[in-house]
């Protein structure tokens, strides 16, 4: 017996040793977390090609994007880094730059960087009068309608109003083409927070005035949690929409089941990819409408909300240098050149010719993108939009009326920002 | 001589066994538990290079019994899954064990498969349960639905819905909905029971097989039924073991986390997940100690009552 | 007559009872077998029609063979958690058992003070959320880590596997002890007594009787501490970062993303995830099922 506790306590030892060697024997120069359009093999060519022009080792590791800022937030305070690149949803800068997360890339920058930038994408990186984070992935919301259903239902093209789109779902319903016309994600995680901030776009306004302060709960905010109320008590919203993220409201729109979805700039490649999707060719991407009160009162008729990604250097990283020198990279104009599958964020990239003749519809993204909203720009963002979530989940759930739970909602996030 | 030499070194060889375990457990749970009581009396947020703190007393804890619209709503969602899921692993566990112990064939094989759901890692029970549960035509339970006719071919259920079974019937429907009862939460109790019920089961098995037959013979001859005998002579020989099961998945299921933060990530908020939201979502690393810590202490309660009970049962 | 009818009665009893054998056994296979089926899958037929298409037309081994393929980023990335949580859970094991088995030893056989608290502690540090530690413990790994930083060691906690080994030791200690306690007690002091009375002293006689008689609950504490180990969810999400400890159970929560259900790698990868415990648990079942029933009932 004593034989077999000494052979016992020798594997422990072994195992244990083991996992110390391992740990020593991982050398790391830059660290790159991604949750983007990009695919990880993409990510992966890039930093590969990085590798042999830099000589900078990159070790690449890939998260979910609901788990992510959990995950930078715990690199950040660790005194080791583990990573000294990252990708920063737009909706992290006003915290990380507050708390000093990430280090203010201004002096990184060339001024012919920031003038081929659209003020548009490059705002929503900018606290404080400072950018924290290098544009990388400018995604943002675009509208995907079936057009073989609105013409089955009778008419002869997409919505331009909200008004409309109601009208043609309501024929697709009764004509029995579709049974819940309109699909979303408006499942209680961030998807939620973005479609009510397109939304309240679409009606005129935004959630939070320039000085950060609420102001969803009148006008704009909350026509549009009345309609989107309005959606579900018709039954032309599917109840399925209550717990769709965004890749479950692609399903549905993409296996034949809706008419009408915003969604990221992703879906137009599942959309069009006949080795998933069933609605090819029938399936197009367009302008998301707006209410036709605002038709014609801002430069252009429709809304979006953005979904911005940059990258962004972690204050505790040791290698800022080549951490800038592998951000400049990747969201270089000549990278995002090869990969026209994704908005570019460049101006240059976006007007060249080249670009027109390889996706034919960067017209509409460039129009949409001009349009977008952003996500409110405050410290507690997390916590502000969970309160949001919350309560405009449980109007969509019926149980609270919309006035009451935006009230309740406004009233909720100015004590956390009061804090 | 040798003998009572040893006798007096017992109590030191007890403590020299004893003290690693002691000491591993002294630091690495008593020690941190300590500290979640000190934090809890602070702000305290993460920035950095540190940790930012500032002493406000017991305010977390005035807050979250008056202010926080939240945490009495976890108490009463944590409490409904636990009730209820203990209610249905009883019942199933009862019921497969009483199945069991009548000899079929092959009941050997059966005895093993059923271990399977137990040995499934959580995770990967979740994330099953997510596809079997895709509200669409292609999630597997509203195809078996379909199947069975129980859905017309076009109607497809959102099972992890958030709407509340039995909402339209007076008193109950009020009663579903103050406790946070989604239809959600309930397919999460059916999958979580699908995982434990094996190990009551085993549980169970196990004692029932220790009961002499002749018991029953004996019953039979003074005209019980089975369901008679299952009161009078099962269920009281079951007692202890349901006592271990009872406070064994008590305290499992109140600090459930992994299931639900997986399949509804933080929009059903079980005391667990609205820990994890607090402390590590929203880096309020003081108030997240304070419902830390009240959160243990209501289950080291639960746990004392149930370790005294288990203690006075062993004295019959 | 009266023969007939109890034989009647008899052979329908037999029928229910198959019937619900058979109940139990679909309740149990039913959606294992439909993960392992949805890894046959090719992404496109994933989202057919269920109430038809319970079968893909064109199964595929492709989304297993992916997971084995350290070439592949997803291969990668699997098997360093594979053998992560082969590590980890394998040093849990082996750690929990040696000091386990000592500490309950004490606890069923010597007399001491304070016997009786220490059991009913180690019962209700068993009890304890993890959850409700993972703030404290992330604080003080980091405070930790920074001194390791500060006297230029190069040894820290955050994301390592040593860091989860004792952090799941703990947790499944106090567990261990219970159990193996339970079994110490099964064994009867007569046997324990005349080993002593031949001359042995208390350690020896732990070594040369008590544990070979235990041996069934040796292994059955071990498969217990194993799984427990593997399943473990909550400290792994938040103190593992990259390939260096992430364990099994955060793989799978990490795959697919904001854009893509990938059900089927989620399926594959479940499936041979659930091997390791479900085979240990099969093959050693009948100590499992000993282990459980003596640890448990001797509180």
């Amino acid at each position: 017996m004593r034989k077999i506790i000494l052979v016992l306590f020798l594997i422990g030892v072994l195992l244990i040793s083991t996992a110390f060697t391992a740990l020593a024997a991982e050398e790391i120069n830059v660290i790159y977390m991604a949750q983007a359009a990009y695919q990880p093999n993409e990510i992966r060519d890039m930093a590969d090609l990085f590798e042999e022009l830099s000589g900078i080792k990159v070790n690449l590791e890939f998260v979910k994007y609901d788990e992510q800022h959990e995950k930078v937030v715990a690199s950040a305070v660790a005194p080791i880094p583990t990573y000294d690149v990252f990708s920063l949803d737009l909706i992290w800068t006003a915290e990380f730059a507050s708390k000093g997360f990430c280090v203010d890339i201004d002096d990184y920058m060339s001024p012919a960087v920031k003038e081929d930038i659209a003020p548009a994408i490059m705002d929503a990186f900018v606290f404080d009068g400072k950018t924290w984070a290098m544009p990388f992935l400018a995604n943002f919301q675009l509208f995907f309608y079936n057009l073989d259903m609105i013409k089955k239902a009778g008419f002869d093209g997409p919505p331009k109003t909200l008004e409309e789109m109601v009208e043609q779902m309501e024929a697709i319903k009764a004509k029995g083409i579709c049974k819940f016309p309109w699909t979303d994600s408006w499942n209680q995680k961030e998807g939620l927070t973005c479609e009510y901030v397109w939304l309240t776009g679409a009606f005129g306004g935004d959630t939070f005035d320039k000085d950060g302060k609420p102001i969803f709960n009148t006008g704009p905010g909350l026509k549009a949690l009345e309609f989107m109320v309005s959606l579900l008590d018709k039954g032309l919203a599917s109840p399925k929409s209550l717990t769709n993220d965004e890749p479950a409201a692609k399903d549905d729109f993409i296996a034949g089941k809706a008419a009408f979805t915003s969604n990221w700039t992703f879906q137009y490649g599942a959309m069009n990819d006949p080795s998933v999707s069933k609605v090819v060719g029938a399936g197009k991407m367009g302008l998301l409408p707006v209410a036709k009160d605002v038709l014609g009162k801002y430069p252009y008729d429709t809304a979006s909300v953005s979904g911005f990604q940059g990258a962004a250097i972690l204050a505790n990283s040791k290698n800022k240098d080549a951490a800038w020198k592998y951000v400049r990279f990747i969201t270089s104009p000549i990278v995002q050149r090869a990969y026209l599958t994704e908005m570019p964020v460049w101006t240059s990239v976006q007007t060249s010719a080249y670009a027109k003749t390889m996706d034919p519809v960067i017209n509409v993204k460039a129009e949409e993108i001009a349009s977008v909203h952003h996500r409110p720009k405050v410290p507690p963002y997390p916590e502000v939009s969970s309160i949001l979530q919350r309560y405009i989940h449980s109007a969509l759930e019926g149980k609270m009326q919309p006035k009451e739970a935006l009230d309740k909602a406004r009233t909720e996030i100015e004590a956390v920002i009061g804090l | 001589m040798n003998i009572k030499r040893q006798e007096i070194s017992s109590k030191q060889l007890a403590w020299v066994l004893l003290s690693p375990s002691i000491l591993i457990i002294l630091c690495v749970v008593i020690g941190p538990l300590v500290f979640a009581l000190y934090l809890s009396f602070f702000k305290a947020e993460p920035i950095i290079g540190g940790i930012s703190t500032k002493f406000i007393g017991i305010s977390n804890y005035i807050y979250y019994f008056f202010k926080d619209p939240l945490f009495w709503s976890s108490v009463r969602i944590t409490a409904y899954f636990t009730i209820v899921s203990l209610i249905l692993e009883l019942i199933l566990g009862i019921g497969f064990a009483l199945v069991l112990n009548k000899s079929f064939i092959g009941r050997g094989l059966v005895r093993s498969i059923i271990l399977l759901p137990w040995a499934l890692p959580t995770v990967v029970n979740a994330r099953m349960w997510e596809w079997i549960y895709a509200g669409s035509s292609f999630g597997a339970l509203n195809g078996l639905m379909k199947v069975l006719h129980i859905f017309p071919v076009d109607y497809d259920k959102v099972w992890l819905g958030f709407d509340v079974p039995l909402q339209n019937v007076p008193i109950i429907g009020q009663i579903m909905e103050w406790l946070g009862a989604s239809t959600a939460l309930n397919m999460i109790i059916l999958a979580d029971t699908w995982k434990v019920t094996p190990l009551v089961t085993l549980l169970v098995l196990a004692a029932l097989q220790t009961i002499p037959e002749d018991y029953y013979e004996a019953a039979g001859i003074d005209g019980a039924n089975a369901w008679k005998q299952f009161w009078s002579i099962t269920f009281p020989l079951l007692r202890p073991v349901l006592l271990v099961v009872l406070v064994l998945r008590t305290m499992e299921l109140f600090r459930v986390f992994d299931i639900i933060y997986i399949l509804m990530q933080y929009s059903i908020r079980v005391v667990g997940v609205y820990t994890f939201e607090t402390g590590m979502k929203f880096l309020h690393f003081g108030r997240g100690s304070a419902l830390s810590f009240l959160v243990g202490l209501f289950i080291l309660g639960i746990a004392l009552i149930y370790v005294k009970l288990l203690y006075s049962e062993e004295t019959y | 007559m009266k023969m007939r009818k109890v034989k009647i009665r008899k052979s329908i009893s037999r029928i229910i009872l198959y019937l619900l054998v058979t109940f139990i056994v679909i309740w149990t296979l039913a959606p294992f077998t439909w993960l392992f089926l949805s890894g046959l899958f090719p992404h496109k037929e994933l989202l057919s029609d269920r109430a038809t298409n319970w079968f893909p037309e064109n199964p595929t081994f492709k989304n297993f063979q992916v997971m084995f393929d350290i070439k592949s980023h997803i291969g990668q990335r699997f098997m360093y958690a594979f053998r992560n949580s082969l590590i980890i859970s394998g040093s849990v094991t082996i750690i929990c058992l040696i000091f386990g088995t000592l500490a309950a030893y004490a606890l069923a056989r010597l007399a001491f003070p304070f016997k009786n608290n220490i059991v009913m502690s180690l019962i209700s540090i068993r009890m304890i959320p993890t959850v409700a530690l993972v703030i404290p413990f992330f604080v003080i790994i980091r405070t930790f880590d920074y001194f390791f930083i500060n006297i230029n060691s190069s040894f820290h906690f955050y994301d390592t596997k040593i860091n989860l080994i004792i952090l799941y030791v703990t947790f499944i200690l106090g567990f261990v002890i219970w159990i193996m306690r339970g079994f110490f007690l099964t064994i009867p002091h007569e046997l324990e007594e005349a080993a002593r009375i031949d001359g042995c002293t208390r350690i020896q006689a732990l070594t040369k009787i008590i544990l070979p008689l235990s041996a069934p609950g040796l292994v059955a504490t071990g498969i217990f501490t194993f799984l427990l180990a593997w399943d473990e969810f909550v400290l792994a999400l938040v103190f593992t970062k990259t390939t260096n400890s992430i364990t099994v159970p955060v793989f799978i929560t990490s795959l697919g993303s904001q854009y893509i259900h990938a059900f089927d790698q989620i399926a594959a990868s479940g499936f041979i995830a659930s091997l390791p415990p479900i085979v240990l648990a099969l093959l050693f079942q009948k100590f499992l099922i000993k282990g459980l029933t003596a640890g448990s009932t001797k509180g």
